[in-house]
């Protein structure tokens, strides 16, 4: 999902219209403690489950080789675990879904078990009870007025290998200690699942879409289906159910498997599914288009019969375009947007290895729709007139093309840790828009460049002291921090990272790591990790800190100084005689001599360059490892130390306050250009007030 | 009174250009007074800056962005002090403009007293029609706005969004078009006001009697050309970018010849208002 990625957000983020700051203090699964601290990871009340175990340390992951710059080493498939075979028949007037077929699971743990967990997530929009719909998060996707309620009913959930009784009679049909909400339910089974044994089951249930709302329902005739039908939730190896509800800011996370769905609507209706559509058929006035997939973990479909449709080729790969009429000039754009993220993608992360891709831009007043990630399809947004030089339609583009990768073939926990995938994501997201567009990456108007990673910056250092970045979604405490956090503050503290320990080290680390764990579900440390074989150890303590900690860095220039280079004056005994020298006696050939007072404020310690300029133009550039608390850079030149610039490349993006680290000898307050372009600004306003 | 006034033929701005300097002047006296205290607030971050504050002007916004997080109250503050000082400027700006009229449409040399007095005579008219025009834009926008919204979602499902948003576009620029012929109209009114010592009511009138196909045409012509002028300011700071001082004071040129136009063209403008009158 791309929460922020609606217009300028990050503008607004600047200008104070954040997402709100509402506590999700009502959550009672993760209800923070008072004082502000929460409990990630907490279990529910009364759940049999445990949340999904976190990886072990850093010295239990094995370095990842550098066979990993290549393709080659790369998994070819996934591991088959859960394989859904199912048929939609979609109402578009009762904005209904009748679904029915087979889904087959495997245990992949090393543990028998005697329970499965469905996630219902359609049942977040059942009524106003539901822990979405009264979770008092402000702003962003999903908290406007409920245009419409939506819901799922099982009708049915029999396991022919235990006498084919009926499970859903038997199921816990409320989230655990939630009695209200019915997104995270427990199915008892009459007996164990060893490890290897599978699990068949033959279901059919009944949706009733809502108005699109948080990703999915209907606008009109359009329709957008996801998280429409029963899915498992993922079994981890320890035999732990990765089980959770539906939330306002936790997506998805689930196993890998084939998706067979027939899409059965309106024979005028025209439709975008993931995977390849492999047969159609008609009869009756409607069509029943089947599309299958392997290697993916979700299955989401939209139709409306006013889509148009617009198709390309990029490096084999088939590219479809659904979009409202009239938007040829945005769906032009996505689709050269995706061209050139599928390229750039695959050389980063790995070749893109479905043969499809599907992208639908919603209609106007389906933008809750937008902005969204399935296998092998994403959703955008945007006005269709959006003018070529605001890069919105770019940047949500590539943003929910990356996470084919981050998400889709690296099956992270994204409840667990949704900076590993929106995060990461928001990184490579900066990266590949700049080299795509430049240094006006998200607006470029008017002489005005503005890039994405530097608006991502904008939020990232407003929310920073807040929450740890690397946390469960359920444990930030507004869907502002959540935005700032996962997704800007992690693109901010990778793009440091590839400013001070190098671009080329950060990208071949994030490289080996989604190749190294691509059809896997790595969880934080296989990320750290590998930046750490990358960058060493005393990035991996800042990436550590930066994560988990909070942590935050202010270089400044406390004070300088400079003075003629004179002998010592004062009184001196040597070899028995005693000898004054009055202050001010003759120097050493004209030099000057000072120092310059550099402090580092925070918990992370980055290496930086100190520049020392003379009055008569010479620069010096001094390196400091970042570590302590302050240096004391010693100056000795043919003129007076006249400024002094703390990291003058701008390397830290992490700095809190980029202007406190410079110090000018004889300061003035002159600020030219600013003063020039005010006025000249202020006289064209004049222009239309004065008469 | 009447005798001094000028042959219609005479009725030009550059026969007054000391008079429309006086004007450039006050304008960019406003405008320093809306700019000197932003530029104070930035200078204050960029004062020890080796490069000063040309960090604003880099490609990205990196410091852009940052001077605008970390003064974001005080830039929020000065805006609105800024937007009472444009809004209280253009109510006195009404002093100029009746002394520009006034010159406009008199012949011979004008002392600073005369151009004082008749800066100041026919305030209580002007005032009246500046308020009249404002009810009246008011009006008109809100209406349009109201049309505009109460139709945009019947215009979107019979057209699409595109169709849609095209006719919502076209209902608020027909507002727009009958705001900008009001507003001819009440440049229309402020000359005769001025020219002929007229009260508020009575120069609305004749507004209206001068208003024509023409008048539009000699307002709209003026308008498109300061557009232009402002687009060729644009690109050629851009050109020339403010690495170095003397970048920096060639752009000043430049935004300050472009301010002198626009304020020319309106002087234009006005004299084409004051022909119309007389």
């Amino acid at each position: 999902m791309h929460a922020r990625r609606r217009g300028l957000v990050w503008f607004e983020g600047l200008f104070g219209l954040s997402l709100g700051a509402a506590s999700v203090a009502a959550v009672s699964a993760f209800a923070p403690i008072p004082g502000g601290a929460s409990v990630p990871n907490a279990p529910l009340p009364g759940a049999a489950a445990v949340p999904p175990t976190r990886t072990p340390t850093t010295a239990s992951v094995a370095p990842i080789g550098a066979e990993y710059d290549r393709d080659d080493a790369m998994k070819q498939h996934a591991e088959d675990v859960v394989d859904y075979t199912l048929r939609a028949s979609l109402d578009p007037v009762l904005h209904t879904v009748h679904g029915e077929g087979t889904i087959t699971w495997r245990n992949t743990s090393h543990v028998a078990v005697s329970e499965i967990w469905l996630h219902l997530y359609l049942n977040a929009f059942k009524n106003e009870r539901t822990l979405f719909l009264r979770a008092p998060i402000e702003g962003g996707r999903g908290t406007g007025p409920v245009g419409s309620f939506g819901y799922i009913d099982v009708r049915k959930l029999v396991a022919p290998q235990f006498g084919g009784v009926d499970l859903w009679k038997t199921a816990e049909k409320t989230t655990p200690g939630e009695p209200e909400d019915q997104t995270d339910v427990r199915v008892p089974l009459p007996g164990p699942i060893e490890p290897g044994g599978t699990l068949t089951l033959e279901v059919e249930f009944e949706d009733e879409l809502p108005r699109v709302v948080e990703r999915t329902g209907y606008f009109g005739s359009f329709h957008m289906v996801a998280q429409w039908f029963p899915k498992l939730a993922r079994l981890e190896p320890d035999g732990r159910w990765a089980h959770f509800p539906f939330y306002h800011l936790t997506e998805f996370y689930s196993d890998y498997g084939t998706y067979d769905v027939t899409i059965d609507v309106p024979q005028r209706f025209v439709v975008g599914a993931t995977g390849s559509r492999v047969s159609e058929t008609v009869e009756n006035g409607r069509k029943a288009l089947r599309y299958v997939q392997s290697d993916v973990h979700d299955f989401a479909f939209t139709a409306w019969d006013r889509f148009v449709e617009r198709d390309a080729t990029a490096g084999g790969v088939a590219i479809r375009c659904l979009f409202p009429p009239g938007y040829d000039a945005v769906a032009e754009r996505e689709i050269a947007t995706a061209t050139f993220g599928l390229r750039r993608y695959g050389e980063a992360y790995g070749r893109y290895p479905y043969p499809t891709l599907t992208i639908v831009h919603p209609p106007a007043g389906a933008d809750e729709a937008g902005g969204m990630e399935y296998p092998t399809m994403i959703t955008t947004g945007g006005a269709w007139w959006t003018p070529p030089g605001i890069h919105s339609i770019e940047a949500v583009t590539l943003h929910e093309l990356g996470h084919q990768w981050f998400y889709g073939l690296i099956g992270t926990n994204e409840e667990q840790w949704p900076m590993l995938d929106e995060g990461l994501n928001s990184y490579a997201e900066t990266v590949h828009l700049a080299e795509m567009l430049g240094p006006g990456s998200y607006v470029d108007l008017a002489g005005l460049t503005i890039g994405d990673a530097e608006g991502q910056r904008v939020f990232a250092i407003r929310v920073g002291h807040d929450a740890p970045v690397a946390a469960p979604a359920p444990a930030f405490p507004s869907g502002a921090d959540y935005g700032g956090l996962v997704y800007a503050r992690t693109a901010t503290i990778f793009q440091t990272f590839a400013r001070v320990y190098g671009r080329a080290a950060v990208a071949r680390g994030l490289g080996r790591y989604a190749r190294r764990y691509r059809f896997e579900h790595p969880g934080l440390e296989e990320l750290v990790a590998a930046m750490r074989d990358e960058l060493g150890e005393a990035a991996e303590r800042n990436l550590r800190a930066a994560l988990l900690d909070r942590g935050w860095v202010d270089y400044r220039v406390a004070s300088a100084t400079s003075k003629p280079k004179a002998a010592p004056a004062g009184i001196f005994d040597v070899d028995g005689k005693r000898s004054t020298i009055e202050p001010g006696a003759a120097g050493t050939g004209g030099e000057w001599e000072g120092w310059a007072l550099v402090m580092r404020h925070g918990t992370l310690e980055f290496p930086v360059e100190i520049e020392l300029t003379s009055a008569d133009g010479t620069t010096e550039v001094v390196p400091w490892d970042g570590e302590g608390d302050f240096v004391r850079v010693p100056y000795v030149g043919k003129s007076a130390l006249t400024t002094v610039r703390v990291d003058p490349a701008a390397s830290v993006w992490l700095d809190e306050n980029l202007f406190d680290g410079a110090w000018r000898a004889f300061g003035g307050t002159r600020a030219p250009r600013t003063i020039e372009r005010g006025t000249y600004g202020a006289e064209l306003l004049l222009q239309a007030v004065m008469p | 009174m009447i005798d001094a006034l000028a042959p219609v033929s005479a009725i030009r701005a550059r026969r007054r250009p000391g008079v429309v300097l006086g004007v450039y002047g006050a304008h960019l006296l406003v405008a320093s007074v809306i700019a000197v205290p932003f530029a104070a607030i930035v200078s204050q971050r960029t004062a020890a800056e080796p490069s000063s504050d040309l960090s604003l002007f880099e490609p990205g916004g990196l410091f852009l962005l940052e001077i605008l997080r970390l003064s974001e109250k005080s830039f929020g503050a000065l805006l609105q002090s800024g937007l009472w000082v444009a809004f209280l400027a253009g109510y006195l700006g009404l002093l100029p403009l009746a002394a520009l009229l006034h010159a406009l449409s008199r012949r011979g040399r004008l002392s600073l007293p005369e151009l004082a007095a008749a800066s100041v005579r026919p305030l209580g008219a002007l005032s009246l029609l500046l308020g009249f025009a404002l009810a009246a834009y008011a009006l008109v926008l809100v209406l349009a706005v109201t049309v505009s919204s109460l139709l945009g979602l019947q215009l979107h499902d019979a057209l699409g969004d595109r169709g849609g948003d095209i006719a919502q576009a076209s209902i608020l620029l027909s507002g727009a078009l009958f705001v900008a012929a009001l507003g001819v109209i009440h440049d229309l009114a402020r000359a005769s006001a001025v020219v002929h010592d007229l009260r508020a009511l009575d120069a609305v009138r004749s507004g209206f009697a001068a208003f024509g196909p023409r008048t539009f045409f000699a307002w709209g012509w003026r308008l498109l050309a300061s557009a232009a002028l402002v687009g060729a300011g644009m690109v050629f700071a851009g050109r020339i970018g403010v690495a170095t001082p003397r970048a920096t004071f060639v752009v000043l040129c430049a935004h300050q010849l472009v301010a002198f136009g626009l304020v020319a063209l309106r002087a234009s403008w006005l004299a084409a208002a004051v022909r119309q009158v007389v």
